[in-house]
Parts: C-alpha cells; structure tokens; sequence
C-alpha cells in the first residue's frame, strides 16, 4: 500500500492544501511538489495470515494442506499436496555459503516427503519465511523449483517488513559487514479467514543459519554523493539569488539581501525530506517513504513563508519606505546602482583628463585668443563635471546610507534578529526547526524511515511559526 | 522681581500671518487686532473678502495651494497694490498678486485662496497656547521679503541688504546670536528635523560639530532637563520618503495640522521638563508667506544701512504681521502681549523677530552691544513676564492626534517641485564642507547661491539629508 493511499482523506488534504500554498508561496520549490504526488506502484501483498509469533520450534511440520493447491511457481496443477517437514539448507542464487542481502534471491532448500520426489507440486505461496523466528511479511510469493526442492524468495524490503529489516540490517554504513539469522519456514492456513496462525517449519540443526548482507555500502556511498549533490545544487543555486533572501529592497545586490528566515525553514525541510527521500531510495530501492508527517512539515514550513510573504507585501514598512525613496532617486534596481556608479566613474575620468588640459595650456593667455575660449570652455566643463559627481556621490551615499540596515550580516543572524536585534519569536522557529530536522535525520538514518512525529510535535512547530508570522506584522513597523 | 528665566526656547514656523492663523482667535474682542470679517481684496471686478473652511479636511489644512508669491517684488504689491497708490502700504494687493503668479503644478491660483484664514477650531494647539498664555498681535517680520533675510534677522538683526533667498552668497557672514553667547560661555542649541537654514551662518561653522542637533535630541535634552540657555527649532522643510515623514513648517501648502502636531511636540516637552518652570517658549512663524493680514507693516528702523538689492529697499519697513504666542509659568493666562515703549527714543516699536535677540541679550549677556540698530531697538518680552511667581502652569500637555501621515501625501509633496524655501536650501547644502570645520581655515569664504538642480523635492531632501550629515559628522 502506498505512503499517500494510507493518508487518509483528511490528512491528506490538509498537508497536500498546506503544500500547495507552500508551491504558491515559492514556485522555486515546485519540483518538490513534482516528487510526491508520483503514482506508487502497490507493494507486494502482505501474508494472507498473521504469522506473528513463532509458534513451534524447528522440526515442527505444518498442517492443513491445500485441498487444490497450485504451484505459484509453475503455475501447473498439482497432482498431490505437499507438505515441507524441513529446511535441508539456505542459500544465495549463487548457492554455497556466501551471504544473501536485500533485493537478492533466497533459496530454501526443503525437506520434502518421499512422494515429492515424484511430484514437484507444491503450494509454495503458503510459505511464509521466517528470519530469527519473526516473519518477513509483505514479500512476493515464492517460486518453487521442483528439480532443486526449493522455494527461492526474493528479500524486497517495503512498508510492511520495513521495521523487521531495521531490526536486522542496522543502519547502513560504509564498512561490509554480514550477520547470522536463523532461517525458518511457517505454513499459513489454506483459508484465510482461519484465525489458525501459521506454524514453522524447521530446520535441520546447522543448515538453517543465513549470513545475511548488511545493506551494502556502495548504496550509501551513491546516496551519499546524491545527498551532497542535491545540496550543493540548491544551494549553489540560492547563494547568489535571492531564492532564500528577503528581497525587501530590490536595489541591493541579490548576495547582499537578508535571509529570510521562513524561506529558510521552507528549503530546510525540502532538501531534508528530498534528500531522506533520495538515501531510502538508494539504500532500499523503496521509494514508497514519504510520511504523512512529511507532508505536513513541509506545508507548516510553507504556511510560515507564505504567511512572511503575505506580511511582507501588505504592510507598509519602513523598507516600503527606503525603496520608495530610493526609486524617487531614480534607483528602481541593482542596475541602476550599477548605473550610477558607471556615470560617476565615466565622469571622473573625464573631469581628471579635463584638469589635465587646463594645466596644459599657458599660465598667461591674452584675451580674445582661442587659448582663453579654450580655458572658458575648460573651466565650464570642469564646473559641469564636479556638479555631476556631486550629485551621483549624493545619490551612491544615500544608496548607502539607506540600505545599510537592509544588507545581510550573515545567515545565522539574518533569520535571528530585525531591525532591533535578536527576536524570541526567530529563535523559537530557529530552534524547533533545527530540533525537528535533527530528529528526523537520525529517525531517517537509523529506521530507514521517515519518522512519525506526534501531532504534538507538529503542533509545535505549526504554532512557532505561526508566533514568528504574527510578531512579524510589529516587526515591520517598528 | 524680574523672572527668572534660564532657558528661552524659540520655534520658528514657516510662512503664514497672525490673521491666517490666529485672526479670529477672540472674535467680537475690540482690543484684539484680529478680523472683524470685514477685511478684503479687490482683483479686477471681483471682491474676494477673507474666508475659512469648514472641517480640516487637507483642502482646507493646506490652503492656500498652490503657495502664494514671497518675493521682494510679490511682497511689495501684497502690501500695496498692483499699482503703487500711496507711500504707505494698505494690504489691498494679496488676492491680485496670487492671481498673477506664474503656473504651478500645485494646481490654478485662486485669488480667494490668500484670503483664507483657520478658526481656533482648526488650529487647537496653537489657539489653546495662545489662550493659556499669551498672544502678540504686533509682532511683523523684520522685513516685506522672503524666508532667508528675515530668518537671519532672528539670529543676527540684519540680512546684510539682501531681500530673496536666492540673492545671498553663502555662508552668511553677519555676526549671530549664538556666537555672542558662545563668547559669554553661554549655551545654545539649534534643534533641527532636516536642514537648519540657520546652519548657513558662518561664525558658528567652526561650533556645527556641538550645536547642532536633530529634533530628537531636544525632546531628549527637555526630558533629562538639559535644556540650554537658548534652543533654536527648525521645523521639517523637506518630505522624506525614507521616513515617510511630511514638511511641518506649515509652509503652504503645506498641511498646517503637522505644524500644530510639531507645536504641541515641543510645549508638551517643555512643560514636562524639569526646566519649565524657567523656560521661555516663542512660538512665531518667520514671515506671511504671501497670506492676507489686515494690519500694514509699519516703518522700521534700518539694522545697518547696508543695500544689496536692486530695489534699494532699506529694510526701514517691517514685514507683515507673524503670529507670535509667548509661554511661560511668569505669563497671566490670556495676556495680550504689546511692545513697550523704546526706552531710549520713547518710540513704541512693534516686535519682530530681533526682539528675540534682544530678549535673549537682556536675560544671558547683559552688556553685550547689540548686533545692529535693529535689534539694539527691539522690544524685549521680559515684559510679558509679569507674574512674580511661574504660576501658569497651562494645560499639562496638548493633544495634537499625531498621526503618519499617509503614503500617498508624502510622495505627492516629495515629487512636487521644490518651493523657494526647499530650492534655496537644497542650492545651499552644495556648498555646505564636506566635513565639520575644525579651523578657520576650514571655514571658506561666501559665494553666490548656484542654480539648485533639483527637479523634485525628494531629490533636493537627498541632497540636504546627505549634506548636512557630512557636514555635521553624523
């Protein structure tokens, strides 16, 4: 069953309406919004019947034989049931003893009765596998091989055995490391409706121990590379755009713009689930992870930029006011800055070259000779020049004057402080966002899963943000 | 006993007359120089007599727009005509010279627009002052001309002849006030919002580093009481859409209810300050600004002789009449506050704004020879300071509903071509040092005012802003 058809409608509606207004809020962010609504392939059916408890040791036989069983694997009629009285031995496709991992085959070899030797015929789908006595649920029906008295099980890891591989495989790591399951089968009843649980079937001492595969390390070391990829390119692409900036003025250089602090926390929680999406997929090739609590981070992170946005554009604020003024000097842009700057320098140059041929020309000049025109015209020049740079100095300064208090100090205390200093209201979201993202990353490292998080957790960060929104409207104006 | 005053604070608004503002504060009152409603002006055919709005909607609060001529030569025919028709001037020429003013972006010059004057009702603070205290309805401008000379009459009693802003060469050069007590080790300030114009006297250049304080400063020096011996407050000239602030000098046209706003600012201050019980606070406007006032300007005595314009005016004449509202715990409620005679001459002369020098000469630098004959022969105040003890408190603070003003003001006021005011200022800030004088060598010698090249009043206000902070080293 897929993470979204889980979701029920409710849930679902509301973190897909809050992710929504995020996109609105920051269509830079739409690819996010790409990734999650992609159709999932349904995962392989759970057991027919809870076989939760081991509940007979190795050498117990299974009961209840089909009645018309069909071989999954074949898919012939069988002439006669069988009936597994044992495991004979555990192996990889490549058989010998070398380990088995996620996403291989397994091969059981069976301890038959006599009359199988005959006959293949096997009702292999009612044989669920047991790995240290728990059953791996969720796992496509077996294949028997009659001709090697095997039931071969590919090791898929999904969202209904997700917590009993964690248990088994640890976190992934960059070493090869293997461990020790005992192996075991259980025969679930022919019908399902039958409360009968599933009973094991042994094996012989000895043979039943798999070396199974931790998850293999040049996994993680792909998702690695993707994480950081992923990174760096949203990062690359925002350290020099004002994708995570205020963009309050828009007459300051895009890199010097503040950071804003609920843009922030929107790219936080996109890249940490993108890239907790990425590692699971990498590590587990499921891509079946995105939590429900994932979507509603992200719409709580989203609401909170787009309630800062909201804030920004409506109120009148002292920046609505630099940028009003500055636009009165002719500075609607960085350009015109650029402009300025470019015309002042131009003229300088031309001022200091003027200078220069008027300390050229002789020091006594008769009047009337073209030499005192010359000078006329110099001294006139001259007097129009230094009028022009004073008044683009007078310009560039008060450019200066006025967007200091707008130019970033630096990210952290950006989305710490405004106008008046560090805010409580910033350090809250600054804090539980960092709190939250830290829990989900060693919940996504650890469990291979993206975490559930209590309403309360949610709650939480939904109310910080909402605190940061609200102080934001005074915030402005002050 | 004479009053013990130890800090007289000045507040000099922008460009409006007694009757505009304060003409009908005591209506029916036949000792009050106010309107009787009968006054007027002809213009052609028409008769325009004088009017007020109903409400203080910004029509009515910026009226008259577009601003009303302040030349010598506008002035001139304010007072007496179109058509010069006797020696003595009978204020005939207010709605003929609007109405033949050059076109404005602010909108036709509707002759009647001059002859608009508010009730108490729509200027509260400034007619609660006046009532609470006390009023002068003789007090003129020193001279029929534009804001320049006679903002320098306040700090030096002269203009050195010269009659429009744009005619002085800066930095001005007649000894001031200030710089008097500076050489008596007496303290003074001049408070400002943008650009102070009295910032263009040169003998203080070398004291702009200590002296010269923004607005905030004083409300702050009220607070801690320090204040000093004498403050000086220039209002906002300039629209600032940095701050998205708006002009309270009341200069048309102006909105005058951020004037009111920057009065009450000040005497709320003032009356809260540990100094108010010596604390006297002048409340004036530097000159009409072309707004009708019923009472010629009479002869005045020349400061200095000096003649720098093409019209060879003497300044022997006063300008029209300013308000002028003095607060003090020593001034009886209600006064009515009229010069004295000249001890000297026994000639009443009315006040201007010399009187402020002289009054200031009289409380901090007794002894000190007077700047010119102008101030030399001034009426000082102390008269008006007739309680024994300061027992006036007045009102414990005046609400003026301060408000933002909005947006869409400020930008229209910032992207309006500068008036005389704001271009003569803005002309005057290029040539402001780029860093604070420190020796007389830094200190040049005055040049003519260049051009100002300034379009719009936000260009001009970013020019004045970075100006002066350089040269104030803020």
């Amino acid at each position: 069953m897929s993470a979204l058809n889980r979701l029920s409608g409710r849930a679902l509606a509301r973190a897909v309406g809050l992710f929504v207004l995020a996109v609105l809020a920051c269509p830079g962010l739409g690819v996010a919004a790409a990734v999650l609504p992609d159709a999932q392939p349904s995962a392989a059916p759970a057991a027919v019947a809870p076989a939760s408890a081991p509940a007979a040791a190795s050498g117990s036989a299974g009961t209840g034989a089909a009645t018309a069983p069909l071989d999954s694997g074949g898919g012939r009629k069988a002439s006669l049931p069988l009936k597994v009285e044992g495991i004979a031995g555990v192996s990889g496709a490549s058989g010998g003893t070398r380990p088995v991992g996620l996403n291989e085959e397994l091969y059981v070899k069976l301890v038959l009765p006599a009359p199988a030797a005959s006959s293949p015929t096997l009702h292999a789908s009612r044989y669920a596998l047991f790995f240290n006595g728990r059953e791996v649920k969720g796992l496509p029906d077996p294949v028997y091989l009659p001709a090697q008295q095997s039931l071969v099980y590919v090791l898929k890891r999904n969202d209904t055995n997700k917590d009993l591989w964690t248990s088994l495989l640890g976190s992934p790591s960059l070493g090869e490391f293997t461990r020790a399951v005992t192996v075991s089968l259980g025969e679930r009843p022919p019908d399902p409706k039958q409360a009968t649980l599933a009973t094991i079937v042994g094996a012989t001492d000895g043979v039943d121990t798999l070396e199974l595969k931790e998850l293999p390390p040049i996994r993680f070391a792909i998702a690695i590379v993707l994480i950081v990829s992923v990174i760096w390119l949203v990062f690359a692409r925002t350290a020099r755009s004002t994708t995570l900036r205020d963009n309050l003025l828009p007459q300051i250089m895009p890199k010097l713009q503040t950071y804003s602090l609920g843009r922030c926390q929107m790219a936080f929680w996109f890249v940490l689930i993108l890239c907790s999406f990425v590692f699971l997929y990498v590590i587990t090739w499921d891509f079946n992870t995105i939590s429900q609590q994932a979507l509603e981070l992200m719409g709580i992170s989203g609401a909170t930029a787009l309630g800062a946005v909201a804030v920004d554009h409506v109120k009148d604020s002292p920046a609505d006011a630099v940028n009003r003024g500055l636009r009165a000097l002719g500075l609607n842009s960085y350009d015109d800055v650029l402009r300025v700057q470019q015309e002042r320098d131009g003229r300088a140059r031309a001022l200091a070259a003027a200078q220069e041929q008027l300390a050229a020309l002789p020091a006594s000049i008769a009047r009337a000779s073209p030499q005192a025109t010359e000078k006329a015209s110099l001294n006139q020049q001259i007097l129009k020049l230094q009028t022009d740079i004073q008044d683009r100095d007078t310009i560039l300064r008060t450019y200066t004057d006025r967007t200091r208090p707008y130019l970033t100090e630096g990210w952290f205390r950006d989305i710490t402080t405004d106008l008046n200093g560090t805010t409580i209201h910033r350090l809250q979201v600054f804090w539980w966002t960092l709190i939250l993202g830290g829990i989900f990353l060693i919940g996504v490292y650890r469990n291979l899963a993206m975490p559930e998080f209590s309403s309360t957790l949610l709650a939480l960060l939904g109310v910080s943000g909402a605190g940061y929104v609200g102080f934001k409207y005074p915030e402005k104006n002050s | 006993m004479a009053a013990k005053i130890d800090h007289v604070v000045v507040l000099m608004l922008e460009n409006r007359s007694f009757d505009s503002m304060l003409g009908r504060l005591c209506p029916g009152d036949p000792t009050y120089r106010g309107l009787t409603l009968n006054e007027s002006n002809d213009y052609g055919a028409t008769t325009y007599p004088v009017w007020h709005g109903e409400g203080m909607g910004t029509t009515i609060a910026c009226t008259p727009k577009p601003d009303p001529g302040e030349l010598f030569t506008d002035m001139d025919q304010q007072l007496f005509g179109l058509s010069r028709k006797s020696p003595t001037p009978d204020m005939s020429g207010f709605a003929a010279n609007y109405a033949t003013q050059k076109a404005s972006s602010d909108g036709p010059f509707v002759p009647g627009n001059v002859m608009h004057y508010f009730t108490d009702k729509q200027v509260p603070v400034i007619s609660a002052l006046a009532r609470a205290f006390g009023v002068c309805d003789e007090w003129h401008a020193p001279a029929p001309c534009q804001t320049w000379p006679n903002r320098f009459f306040a700090h030096t009693g002269t203009s050195l002849g010269y009659v429009d802003n744009h005619s002085f060469p800066i930095p001005f050069g007649a000894p001031s006030v200030f710089r008097q007590l500076q050489d008596r080790n007496q303290s003074w300030r001049v408070y400002f919002h943008d650009m102070p114009q009295s910032g263009l006297l040169r003998d203080i250049w070398l004291s702009v580093l200590f002296h010269f304080k923004f607005f905030s400063q004083f409300l702050a020096d009220a607070h801690a009481g320090a204040l000093p011996s004498y403050s000086f407050i220039e209002p906002r000239y300039f629209s600032d859409l940095f701050l998205n602030r708006i002009p309270n000098d009341e200069h048309p046209p102006h909105d005058v209810g951020y004037g009111e706003q920057l009065i009450a600012q000040v005497y709320n201050a003032v009356r809260s300050s540990p100094c108010w019980k010596s604390t006297l606070l002048i409340i004036t406007y530097d000159e009409h600004g072309g707004c009708f006032d019923h009472v010629p300007p009479p002869a005045a005595i020349a400061p200095d002789g000096v003649i720098n314009n093409p019209y060879k005016f003497r300044f022997d004449r006063y300008g029209v009449r300013v308000p002028a509202v003095i607060v003090s715990p020593f001034v009886p409620p209600g006064s009515r506050i009229r010069p004295p005679p000249n001890a000297r001459d026994g000639v009443t002369y009315p006040f201007d704004h010399t009187s402020i020098i002289a009054t200031v000469r009289e409380l901090f630098m007794q002894g000190a020879p007077p700047l010119t004959h102008r101030d030399g022969n001034a009426p000082t105040l102390l008269s008006a300071l007739s309680l024994a003890v300061p027992t006036n408190d007045g009102p414990l603070s005046i609400d003026a509903g301060f408000s933002e003003p909005p947006f869409p003001e400020v930008q229209d006021r910032s992207d309006a071509s500068p008036n005389g005011m704001q271009r003569s200022l803005s002309a005057a800030a290029t040539l402001l040092p780029t860093s604070p004088p420190l020796t007389e060598d830094d200190v040049p010698e005055p040049v003519p005012l260049p051009e100002s090249p300034f379009l719009t009043v936000a260009t001009a206000q970013a020019a004045v802003t970075d100006r002066m902070n350089l040269f104030i080293a803020t």
